[in-house]
C-alpha cells in the first residue's frame, strides 16, 4: 500500500510498503527515502504513536492515509551544519547531547562546570523564542546563562513573568558583572569559543528562528565583546528608562519577553525604510550605537505610541534583527512568517490568531498598523495592550 | 463522524493529530490524540499523547480531555487532566467546537508566555 508521510515542517511524500509491513517496516522505508536512521523516526497515525513491533494494519492504516512524522533527536555532526539551507527543517536539528557539548577548556571555577549543560538542556525559550537578532540573542544568553548558574543569580533577572515588565533588568545584570569579572571572563569565553557557539546555533530553538546571516555575526568576537561590554549593557538600562519616560509601554511592546532589540527590530522589518536601515552591518564597536539623545529624538518624533517605540528602534542601526527577519523565506507560511509578530500581538491582548494574520497580512507585517487595523474592526479585543495610536514607523 | 474522518486524512503535516482509541467504537466516545510541542518553546520536538472522551452529551457539553504523557503546564491538573476553562483560545464551551478546536487551543495555550518556559518532567514520562 502507499502511504502519504507528513514530516513536521516540510512537505510529504509517499512511501510503499507490504500490506502485512510493521511500523519498523515502514520506519526503514522512510529511512531508505531520507537517507536517515529507522531509529530516531517518531510515526503518528490518528492521534497514536505507532510501535516499532507492531503491523500497520492493527491502526487501522491503510492505502492513502497520511502518517505523521517527526524527526527524533540524535547526536549530530556539528560540522554538517547546513548555513545555506534556509528554510531549515527544525525538527532534523537535534539538540547537542548535553554531555557532548564542549566547554571553554580553563573553565575553573565551580559553577563554570555547570554552564555548558545548562546552557543545552535548560535554555530558555521565553527568550529565544522571540529574538529575531542576535543582540537578544545576546541577552538571551546572559539571562539562561545566569539563571542556569546556581546560587540564585537567577532572581535578579526578569523572568518574563506574568506582571512583569519580561525585560530582563539590565541594572541587575550590569551590577552582576561588574562585580563579578569572573562571571563576565567565563561567559566572554564560552561566546568567544567556537565549538560552544557551533552547539549553541546547532540547537532548535536557535536554527530556526536566526537566519543563516546572523551566525556569522554571532561568531565575530567584536560583536560578542561589544555585548559583554559593560558600558553596552548599562546603555541597555538608560534606553530602557529612555523609552519608559517617553511612555513606551514596553512590556506590551516586548512581546514573550525577548531581548528588546530583537523584538522591536523584527516588527520594524516589515516596512521598508527599516530593513533597509537594518542591513547596517554592526560596525562592531560602540561607536555603532546610536547616542542616547537620538534614539529620544526619534521617539518623542513618534510621539510615544507603543508602535512608534517598535519603529523607532527598528530603523536605528540596533535593528540587526530588521535585517535577519527580513532575510527569512517569504514563502513560509504566515503563521511561522510572523511567529514573533503574532506573539507580540497576543501578548498585547489579542488572542484571536486568525484576526492577528489577517491584520498581519494586510499591514506586511508591522505590528503597529496590524494594532491598528485590529482596532479598527473590533472583534474580541480583551484587555490591556493596545497604549495609543500607533505612529508611523515607516515614515523617517 | 466528520471529525473522523479529518482526524485520519490530515492533508499535510499539522502539529497534532487524533483519531478513535478503538476503531470499532461506534458510540465515537473514547479518542485519543498527539500533540507535536511547538517549536521554540519548551515543550518542542515532543510528542504529547492525550485523551478525549466524548460523552453522550457532547457536543453540547465539552469532552473531558487529559494528557497522557507528563506536561507541566497551567492549564493541566496534577493527574494530566486539562482545564478547558484554561484555554482561552477556546473560550466558553460551545457546541461548534470540536476536538481539533481543542487541540488547537492547547496548543496555543503551550505557546503562551506562562507555559512556553516550563521546566518539563523527562520526555517518556506518563501519568
Amino acid at each position: 500500500m502507499k502511504l502519504w508521510i507528513c514530516p513536521f515542517n516540510s512537505d510529504k511524500f509517499q512511501v510503499e510498503v507490504d500490506d502485512a509491513a510493521t511500523t519498523m517496516d515502514l520506519k526503514e522505508a522512510i529511512a531508505k527515502v531520507e537517507n536517515s536512521s529507522a531509529e530516531t523516526q517518531r510515526l503518528i497515525f490518528a492521534g497514536s504513536v505507532l510501535k516499532d513491533s507492531e503491523q500497520l494494519s492493527s491502526y487501522n492504516i491503510v492505502d492513502g492515509v497520511s502518517i505523521h512524522y517527526v524527526r527524533g533527536r540524535a547526536p549530530r555532526a556539528a560540522a554538517a551544519a547546513a548555513p545555506a539551507a534556509a528554510p531549515a527543517r527544525p525538527a532534523t536539528t537535534p539538540a547537542p547531547a548535553p554531555a557532548a557539548a564542549p566547554r571553554p577548556a580553563s573553565a575553573a571555577t565551580p559553577s563554570a562546570a555547570s554552564v555548558p549543560t545548562n546552557i543545552s538542556a535548560g535554555f530558555d525559550p521565553s527568550r529565544s523564542v522571540i529574538g529575531a537578532g542576535e543582540f537578544s540573542l545576546a541577552n538571551a544568553d546572559l539571562g539562561s546563562i545566569l539563571s542556569a548558574i546556581p546560587g540564585g543569580l537567577s532572581s535578579l533577572i526578569g523572568d518574563g513573568e506574568e506582571g512583569s515588565s519580561g525585560l530582563p533588568d539590565f541594572e541587575a545584570v550590569n551590577q552582576l558583572l561588574s562585580q563579578n569579572p569572573a562571571l563576565r571572563e567565563q561567559m566572554s569565553q564560552m561566546m568567544s569559543d567556537p565549538a560552544m557557539m557551533e552547539s549553541l546555533m546547532n540547537n532548535p530553538m536557535f536554527r530556526d528562528m536566526l537566519p543563516p546571516g546572523s551566525r556569522n555575526l554571532m561568531s565575530n568576537p567584536a560583536m560578542i565583546r561589544l555585548a559583554m561590554d559593560p558600558e553596552f549593557v548599562q546603555l541597555q538600562a538608560q534606553m530602557q528608562a529612555v523609552m519608559q519616560r517617553h511612555g513606551v509601554d514596553l512590556s506590551s511592546m516586548m512581546g514573550g519577553g525577548g531581548g528588546m532589540f530583537g523584538a522591536a527590530g523584527a516588527s520594524g522589518a516589515g516596512s521598508p525604510s527599516a530593513s533597509q536601515e537594518g542591513t547596517n552591518r554592526p560596525a562592531a564597536g560602540p561607536g555603532a550605537m546610536p547616542s542616547l539623545a537620538h534614539l529620544e529624538q526619534l521617539l518623542s518624533a513618534f510621539g510615544g505610541a507603543a508602535g512608534a517605540g517598535a519603529g523607532a528602534a527598528g530603523g536605528s542601526p540596533f535593528n540587526f534583527g530588521g535585517a535577519a527577519a527580513a532575510a527569512q523565506a517569504p514563502a513560509e507560511p504566515p503563521e511561522s512568517r510572523f511567529q514573533v509578530q503574532l506573539s507580540m500581538l497576543q501578548d498585547m491582548g489579542f488572542h484571536d490568531s486568525a484576526a492577528n494574520i489577517r491584520a498581519l497580512l494586510s499591514s506586511g507585517g508591522r505590528v503597529d498598523a496590524a494594532v491598528e487595523y485590529l482596532l479598527r474592526s473590533p472583534p474580541d479585543f480583551s484587555s490591556g495592550g493596545g497604549s495609543g495610536g500607533p505612529g508611523s514607523p515607516g515614515s523617517n | 463522524m466528520d471529525e473522523l474522518e479529518r482526524g485520519e486524512k490530515a492533508a499535510s503535516f499539522q502539529s497534532y493529530s487524533y483519531g478513535l482509541s478503538d476503531a470499532e467504537d461506534i458510540t465515537l466516545t473514547n479518542w485519543h490524540a498527539t500533540i507535536i510541542g511547538p517549536n521554540g518553546t519548551t515543550f518542542d520536538n515532543r510528542i504529547y499523547s492525550l485523551s478525549i472522551v466524548c460523552g453522550p452529551e457532547y457536543p453540547n457539553s465539552a469532552p473531558v480531555v487529559s494528557f497522557s504523557t507528563m506536561i507541566n503546564a497551567s492549564f493541566v491538573g496534577p493527574r494530566g487532566e486539562v482545564d478547558l476553562s484554561k484555554l482561552p483560545a477556546l473560550g466558553k464551551w460551545a457546541p461548534e467546537h470540536t476536538i481539533e478546536s481543542v487541540l488547537k487551543a492547547i496548543i496555543e495555550e503551550m505557546k503562551s508566555r506562562s507555559n512556553r518556559s516550563n521546566k518539563q518532567p523527562a520526555e517518556s514520562a506518563v501519568y
